[in-house]
């Protein structure tokens, strides 16, 4: 079943008027949607909910909201996720669920790939694209009886962060006022926006998203969620749809850290399918129940002009309960931050343009019907030019122009370096030495290093539609440069973890990120989770 | 050495003010010399050759996809996995066997293994190139340098000794075929992914001789090592070839590079016309342009694909799904104590072990398989016997099936029982390939159980035989006599007689020698 996609916001406002659903769940509990994965799961445990409530539910709201805010591109058919969520029923009534997962509903970005719905990565060229493999991480999910409940909408192939770049039009963020037109209202951030909004807007339990410059990150930070980047490597890439493949990853946005860290536990797998999967194991943190001994870094850089002040009050306080929590919070300094973001706009449409080469309209994908199909460059010209957004053209060429032998030298190289400087900011700050340098560890200072590092996770909270259609009309530059908080992080490869920590005078919600070293995606998640746990209620 | 001056299609102007170029004749005495091309004019020429040979890897899958690597003969689009065909969310994942072969061919050829090498993406759109970009390794090899020499024994009246630029990994392209359907190209993408070597020689060849006698001899050592299939098949083997023209102790000459020559006979006619269109150019002071060119068998010319304008920019970038090939030490001499010992050692080897001929030596090393075959069979039996049976009728009766000796069923055991039986003179020569043919045919039984259910055993008891010998002496004295007064031709006579009363089965041979005892001759 193909999801309308939002024709008119008037359709929406009339079924908010008559709002079916309100009245069914007039008389139950609590919403089941409202509740977290850890909580979703309790209760059935106590046989309190099953598979097939919870998955109602989650229908309820899609019905009730998706048409307004794009989230979802493609809904699995409502027979097979009943099949799907009755099984489980059994399951769990037998008291054998395939997992603490079975029958948890959750939705998957469209651009990684499932054999059961199309993986377009919101791209004219994959329109109907219906992949032949399920990528590592949905098998993983399948396999711990997670029930998949379709695709949801982003940046065409990751290439944005506000997800307006969309074949299917832009997603919205469930946070901001109702819009009068589609530019009224506010962005879901990219460019997992659609996997954001869906959980921000309570359609599934998690999503699923990728992460490549903060595609995960920001949206959680705009719709005031949990956002998770592992270590690159970490979790499985085989299946996603490659946009830079030296910095993708997929990550996961859930409403609660604890979720999060469910997830990480299942799809934390090494797959030989995937010849960049780290292979190395994690020291399990120890923490007592506070946070003494923990030194906490303030990178100075990231007091980045153009920080809002609902975020620096967040960061503030932030590492003031952190601090409350027996941290030690210090002041470091990562000097090439400022780097990141250039080094960041050749590498990956560098990568971008090499890993999009493959949509010709050969093989599978959109073919252009325009031209003599004999002649191959007008062939590839024609369908090229039809299937890809604005966006992705303008990285293709950057991309292209700076692989070009006469420009790798002056910036694909130097990019590669200016990346090796970011990263090795971060060993220079973090206590645990980077287990894919070689350690020299005399030079290595665990006594003045850190554990962790807190910084703001977007400059502002998520941006009115209208304002980014003005900013990126001709240049893309400011929303490029709205990257610089997540992209060194994606540099480095290191994990990243976004939390939901106050709101603005105007309400739309604020985060705060935590970085670790590389390999130290536990630490983070653990740490996220007493950070979260002291947040203001809000 | 170019006994011929073709008159190019594309070049008639350059006919028309012909002048007969002669071609030094120099002696071999003088063998660095032999190359050397003397124009009227007084200019000395001497042609320069690089080359880049791509020779498809024997390994089982391809070199980055569980998909088989199959022969090219099979039917198109029945090896592809969806990395293959670049479906998105692919990756590619290192076959190990490749790495093992490569490090092989390295160690064969004396080149330096890096114990460090990493992959590379070399774009361009073909249709037959799913990925738009090829996986190879531009910047950091799997080895660089090595030689390979060939001389006398390789059928050069010299030695030539070629260096390697480098060695490196790759994957082979699709295959694009046109004609089937009318305006059409359709791509079989059997081949795509597949795991290739190439190796990049140092411009050390000057001549289409020197150039089509390493080339076979490198074949042959690929080959022999198991690293790449015997077959001649298109695509498992094909070379680029690089020809330039200087005169005598000048700098290098701008070069051309002939794409995809797969034949000797090609390889040999596009050089020698490449020198030949080369020297006339500068002959008639006109520039050689740096340009690709393809040979056009049909025309036996090397035909214009590209100038420099149209060379390519490939885009290189190190490929980021893939991590560096690390090699230990101890990973490579493992490989090494698996290497076969070299083909001149070999050679020299069979000569002095055996005492076979060159010529015998020759032909079974241009057998893949036969040396290993022979000296299976030779274990306790003459050398020179067996190397007769192998080269004469064994191999005539598996050319005559289209057959090669690797696809041989008759197992070297069953062919040393058969020689047995001819050399104790239980079974005739004639009976013998007979037998020979029985099993090639299929038949499993031994050599002995086939004669003995043809009848075709030899009355093998000597005894028994020279007691049937004296008895015809008595039989016809007067034969005897002629025989003994020194008509030996009438001992024919007594042989036939011994044929015709043991039907045939004895030994002719044997036979002639009971009598010729027997008269004490």
């Amino acid at each position: 079943m193909r999801v309308l996609r939002c024709q008119s916001l008037l359709v929406d406002k009339q079924y908010q008027a008559t709002r079916p659903i309100s009245r069914f769940l007039i008389g139950t509990r609590k919403d089941p949607t409202l509740l977290s994965i850890s909580e979703a799961v309790s209760d059935l445990k106590a046989r309190k909910t099953t598979p097939s409530a919870l998955l109602k539910s989650c229908l309820e709201r899609i019905a009730a909201r998706n048409g307004h805010l794009n989230a979802f591109t493609h809904l699995a058919s409502t027979d097979e996720l009943i099949r799907k969520a009755l099984l489980a029923d059994a399951r769990w009534a037998q008291g054998t669920p395939q997992g603490p997962l079975d029958g948890i509903p959750i939705a998957v970005k469209a651009n990684i790939c499932t054999k059961e719905h199309p993986t377009t990565c919101a791209s004219n060229i994959l329109k109907d694209f219906t992949s032949p493999i399920d990528a590592t991480a949905v098998r993983l999910l399948m396999q711990h009886g997670v029930i998949i409940l379709g695709k949801t909408n982003m940046d065409e192939f990751g290439m944005g962060s506000t997800n307006i770049h969309s074949a299917h039009g832009p997603a919205y963020n469930p946070l901001g006022p109702v819009p009068e037109g589609h530019l009224g209202g506010r962005s879901p951030g990219g460019s997992s926006g659609g996997s954001a909004s869906a959980v921000a807007a309570n359609m599934c339990f998690a999503a699923l998203g990728s992460d490549t410059g903060g595609s995960v990150r920001t949206p959680a930070a705009y719709t005031g969620i949990v956002g998770f980047k592992p270590s690159y490597g970490r979790f499985s890439r085989r299946g996603l749809v490659a946009y830079a493949s030296s910095l993708d990853t997929i990550g996961l946005l859930t409403k609660k850290v604890a979720d999060a860290k469910i997830l990480y536990d299942i799809l934390a797998q090494y797959d030989e399918k995937d010849s960049t999967c780290l292979q190395i194991n994690e020291e399990p943190t120890v923490l007592h129940g506070d946070l003494n001994g923990v030194r906490v870094g303030i990178p100075q850089e990231y007091f980045m002009t153009g920080l809002s002040s609902a975020v620096l009050q967040a960061w503030n306080a932030a590492a003031q309960h952190l601090a409350s929590r027996g941290a030690t919070v210090v002041p470091v300094s990562l000097p090439n931050t400022k780097h990141a973001l250039p080094a960041y706009y050749v590498i990956a449409p560098a990568e971008a343009s090499s890993n999009l080469a493959r949509y010709d309209g050969i093989r599978y994908g959109h073919q252009s019907e325009r031209c003599d199909s004999t002649l191959k460059h007008e062939l590839y010209t024609a369908t090229r030019t039809e299937g890809f957004g604005t966006e992705v053209k303008r990285r293709i060429m950057l991309g292209t122009f700076v692989l070009q032998a006469n420009s790798y030298t002056s910036y694909f190289l130097q990019a590669q370096k200016l990346r090796r400087l970011v990263q090795s900011d971060f060993d220079n700050v973090f206590a645990k030495p980077n287990p894919l340098r070689s350690t020299d560890s005399g030079s290595h200072n665990s006594a003045n290093g850190v554990d962790i590092l807190l910084t703001p996770s977007a400059m502002g909270s998520a941006p009115l539609l209208a304002d980014i259609a003005n900013d990126t009309g001709e240049t893309p530059v400011n929303e490029y440069a709205d990257d610089a908080l997540t992209i060194p992080a994606s540099l480095a490869g290191l994990p990243a973890l976004v939390i939901p920590y106050g709101q603005d005078t105007e309400g739309m919600p604020v985060g705060v990120q935590l970085l670790g070293q590389y390999g130290n995606d536990r630490a983070v998640l653990d740490i996220g989770k007493m950070l979260e746990a002291c947040r203001t209620p809000n | 050495m170019h006994s011929r001056w073709p008159v190019h299609a594309g070049l008639r102007h350059l006919a028309r003010r012909h002048v007969p170029i002669r071609h030094s004749h120099t002696t071999l005495s003088q063998p660095p010399q032999t190359h050397l091309i003397t124009t009227p004019t007084g200019q000395t020429y001497e042609p320069i050759i690089g080359l880049e040979v791509h020779a498809q890897l024997l390994t089982s899958t391809k070199l980055f996809s569980p998909a088989p690597s199959l022969p090219s003969s099979s039917s198109p689009n029945i090896a592809v996995d969806p990395t293959d065909a670049a479906f998105p969310g692919t990756l590619p994942v290192l076959n190990a066997q490749a790495v093992t072969l490569a490090v092989k061919t390295a160690l064969a050829l004396e080149s330096d293994i890096q114990l460090v090498s990493s992959f590379d993406r070399k774009h361009y759109f073909y249709p037959d190139l799913p990925p738009g970009y090829q996986i190879t390794q531009f910047w950091n090899p799997i080895a660089r340098g090595g030689s390979l020499a060939v001389g006398m024994a390789d059928g050069l009246p010299y030695t030539r000794r070629v260096r390697f630029m480098q060695i490196q990994l790759e994957q082979d392209s699709g295959k694009s075929v046109l004609g089937v359907k009318d305006g059409q190209t359709l791509v079989d993408l059997n081949r795509a992914g597949v795991g290739v070597l190439e190796l990049i020689t140092e411009p050390d060849l000057r001549s289409s001789l020197e150039t089509v006698t390493f080339l076979k001899k490198l074949q042959r050592l690929l080959w022999y090592t198991s690293i790449s299939s015997p077959d001649m098949d298109e695509g498992a083997w094909r070379c680029d070839i690089n020809v330039s023209v200087r005169p005598l102790g000048a700098p290098y000459g701008t070069r051309t590079e002939i794409k995809h020559l797969v034949k000797f006979t090609s390889i040999k006619a596009a050089i020698e016309y490449e020198i030949d269109r080369q020297v006339q150019l500068l002959e008639l002071g006109q520039p050689v342009q740096q340009e690709t060119r393809s040979f056009d068998p049909r025309l036996a010319q090397t035909v214009r694909l590209r100038g420099k304008e149209g060379v390519q920019d490939y885009r290189y970038m190190p490929e980021p799904d893939l991590p560096s090939i690390h090699l230990t030490p101890a990973f490579i001499s493992n490989i090494s104590q698996t290497l076969p010992e070299p083909l001149d050692t070999r050679r020299t080897r069979l000569a002095k072990q055996y005492k076979l001929s060159p010529y015998q030596i020759e032909i079974l090393m241009s057998e893949p398989g036969a040396v290993e075959y022979f000296e299976k069979v030779a274990v306790g039996r003459r050398g020179g016997k067996v190397a007769n049976w192998i080269i004469g009728d064994l191999f005539g009766s598996l050319r005559s099936r289209h057959l090669n000796l690797l696809s041989c069923t008759v197992q070297p055991t069953r062919l040393g029982a058969l020689i047995d039986l001819v050399e104790t003179g239980r079974v005739s020569g004639l009976r013998a390939k007979d037998i020979l043919h029985t099993m090639m045919d299929g038949n499993t039984q031994s050599p002995l159980e086939i004669a003995q259910e043809q009848g075709w055993i030899l009355a093998s008891d000597v005894q028994a035989l020279e007691k049937l010998c004296e008895e015809l002496l008595e039989e016809f004295p007067e034969m005897a006599v002629k025989v003994r007064n020194g008509k030996t031709r009438v001992i024919k006579f007594f042989v036939g007689e011994v044929m015709k009363r043991t039907k045939g089965k004895s030994d002719p041979v044997l036979v002639a020698e009971v009598f010729a005892k027997l008269f004490k001759m």
